[in-house]
């Protein structure tokens, strides 16, 4: 009997401990915060200039679907595929989708990034992409690097190199409620 | 051997030999375009990602970009042709080592069976008279050369192996 009293009493401690725990607020082992970059991850907050001056921030995000893309002009896979992002801007964008071109300067510009955009076709916002932003989603290691967020900021696909429209389109859609 | 002998031997040579582990191993690029560290890496990754791959090496300096296959893959040389310049990378030359066996068809054209479903056109030439019809060999071999003065190639044309080098006879 006394054993029984005793596990008892040591269930009952153990159990208040986890109550407590619970109420303080810290985090359970079970809810793991994916690291930046990586699939599950946030969106990072951010304020930058876009390159005509105008402010992007994380907040005009909020709610939309959105593609962040890495890119550089003297990138020719970026090239390739950075018209295929606009005509996913034009065709989803209202229905709550956006994308942010984030233009490495780790090396200097072949030409103008705006008349490079203009003749590209490609007329969403862009800015600068600086070492702090860069780290913001978790270091980026090779262009193109592009990363879907869905309408909650979880980071749901990520592409590092070039990659077809059709395999962004297919993974956005069912995140903007479309069906096939 | 007469032509009817030998079409024959083309289209039943999958059956009367068989071409276990023949297959494409690795193919050789050399790459125009890849104007830095990032845009290598991303080429690199990219290329892994495609059917058959099991890994991509990229010299950035030297233009180079190395792939071999899984050992029990199968890898696509004209696949991985048109994803390169779909990453928009040009692809100055592609080359292969492969094993598999010569056969010849019944207009007498010879081609490079490496798997039931793929083969390649053979260009004739000296290294081709060394090897036995449908002996069983490991070749080194150009397959791509980018035409000269042509922007955009066109890769819906079927790839030409010119054999360079016989590694090994079986």
């Amino acid at each position: 009997m006394p054993s029984q009293s005793l596990l008892f009493l040591s269930l009952a401690v153990i159990g208040l401990a986890g109550c407590n725990q619970h109420r303080s607020g810290r985090p359970q082992p079970q809810e793991l915060v994916s690291a930046a970059g990586e699939i599950g991850s946030h969106l990072p907050e951010f304020l930058v200039k876009d390159l005509q001056g105008r402010d992007i921030s994380s907040a005009d995000l909020r709610g939309k679907v959105a593609l962040i893309d890495f890119w550089a002009t003297w990138c020719q896979p970026c090239k390739k595929e950075m018209p295929g992002y606009q005509k996913l801007a034009d065709r989803y964008g209202p229905r709550g989708f956006a994308v942010i071109g984030l233009k490495f300067d780790t090396m200097a510009d072949t030409e103008d990034p705006l008349l490079f955009a203009e003749k590209i076709g490609v007329r969403y916002p862009m800015a600068v992409a600086v070492d702090e932003l860069k780290q913001k989603f978790g270091g980026i290691e090779g262009l193109p690097t592009t990363m879907l967020y869905d309408r909650e900021g979880i980071l749901r696909k990520k592409v590092v190199g070039f990659e077809y429209t059709s395999a962004f389109e297919s993974e956005l859609r069912p995140l903007l409620s479309i069906g096939r | 051997m007469g032509a009817r002998k030998l079409g024959l031997l083309f289209l039943f040579s999958s059956v009367l030999v068989p071409l276990s582990k023949a297959q494409v191993q690795r193919i050789e690029m050399h790459v125009e375009g890849m104007t830095c560290n990032y845009c290598a890496f991303g080429v690199k990754k990219h290329l892994g990602r495609q059917s058959g791959v099991q890994n991509v090496e990229v010299a950035l300096l030297d233009g180079k970009v190395d792939i071999t296959a899984k050992g029990d893959g199968h890898i696509a040389p004209a696949q991985l042709l048109k994803a390169t310049y779909d990453s928009g990378v040009t692809v100055a030359q592609m080359d292969m080592t492969a094993r598999g066996r010569v056969v010849k068809d019944r207009a007498g054209n010879f081609a490079f069976q490496v798997e039931p479903d793929q083969s390649f056109a053979i260009a004739p030439n000296d290294l081709l008279k060394r090897i036995e019809p449908l002996a069983i060999v490991t070749i080194y071999g150009e397959l791509y050369r980018k035409p000269a003065g042509e922007e955009i190639p066109d890769l819906s044309a079927p790839l030409k192996l010119v054999i360079l080098n016989v590694q090994k006879k079986e």
